[in-house]
């Protein structure tokens, strides 16, 4: 499966040039940029930041732009991945940056599966419940960002 | 371990080894390696050769290292390529290894497999 994965012309010509290697990297970091970037200000409002700004107005363009840079990021996360997906998968800084994934994705779906969410959006008040939720998001995505950082000096 | 030294190494490897984060400069310039060099013999479980940085993975006496090769043109330049070596061949990487003693890694100035020889840095291989 991972030899497949690895023989796959995607990852063969990843390998086979450094320019193609170059930019599906940087759009790797453009994902997790706007990614982070719209999720960091959507959880400090949360938090009880940016009051000024309400959370109706402020959150459906910055779940927009964060979901578009985790599929940029999904996607050329994928394709870097499919170079040597074996090495990877026996690096630990890789497999936490997983679990901080799985862990960053799950309370997004239970943030956003919610009433309470609704009811903030609609401009109610940001519960505890919320504001926990804000603190994890921004605690594991950041994780994964340094996880993920960390991948490269460890193999 | 199966690293032979060719040079002098204990005790400026070890205050190297003690200075140096581990793994904290992965892949650019030589300053994290020993300056003199020596060879690792083993068997090769993986050939790595593209970006962001060629490597293998060889098994010696029970232990993996990993071997940094060129950066990708000077990996094309020494005429390496995926086809030059499989898993479960024997290799002989002459580099310089990590002054760090607890990290197995070394950075490969030549190779030697059966009876062909890739130089990836010809100007760095000592008494070669």
């Amino acid at each position: 499966m991972l030899d497949l994965i690895a023989a796959s012309a995607p990852a063969a010509a990843l390998r086979g040039s450094v320019t193609l290697y170059l930019l599906v990297n940087a759009a790797h970091v453009l994902g997790i940029g706007l990614l982070v970037g719209a999720i960091a200000t959507l959880d400090l409002r949360l938090l009880g930041l940016f009051r000024a700004s309400a959370l109706g107005q402020l959150a459906p363009p910055l779940v927009r732009v964060a979901a578009t840079g985790l599929g940029l990021a999904a996607v050329t996360g994928l394709a870097l991945f499919s170079t040597r997906p074996g090495t990877y998968l026996e690096n630990p800084a890789f497999l936490a940056k997983l679990a901080l994934l799985v862990l960053a994705l799950g309370n997004l779906a239970l943030l956003h599966a919610g009433r309470p969410w609704r009811e903030a959006l609609a401009d109610g008040p940001v519960g505890a419940r919320l504001r926990l939720a804000a603190a994890v998001s921004l605690a594991a995505w950041l994780g994964a960002l340094l996880a993920g950082r960390w991948i490269g000096f460890l193999q | 371990m199966r690293f032979t030294s060719l040079g002098r190494r204990g005790a400026l490897g070890l205050i190297g080894g003690l200075a140096v984060a581990t793994g904290a400069r992965a892949h650019h310039g030589w300053s994290w390696a020993e300056g003199d060099q020596g060879t690792l013999t083993g068997t090769v479980r993986e050939v790595y050769v593209g970006p962001p940085h060629p490597s293998l993975r060889v098994e010696a006496e029970g232990e993996m290292w990993t071997v940094e090769l060129g950066n990708p043109r000077q990996t094309a330049r020494a005429g390496f390529t995926e086809a030059s070596l499989r898993p479960g061949q024997e290799v002989v990487a002459l580099g310089n290894r990590s002054r760090d003693s607890s990290e197995r890694r070394l950075k490969a100035v030549r190779l030697t497999v059966g009876n062909r020889r890739f130089d990836f840095y010809p100007e760095r291989i000592q008494g070669g």
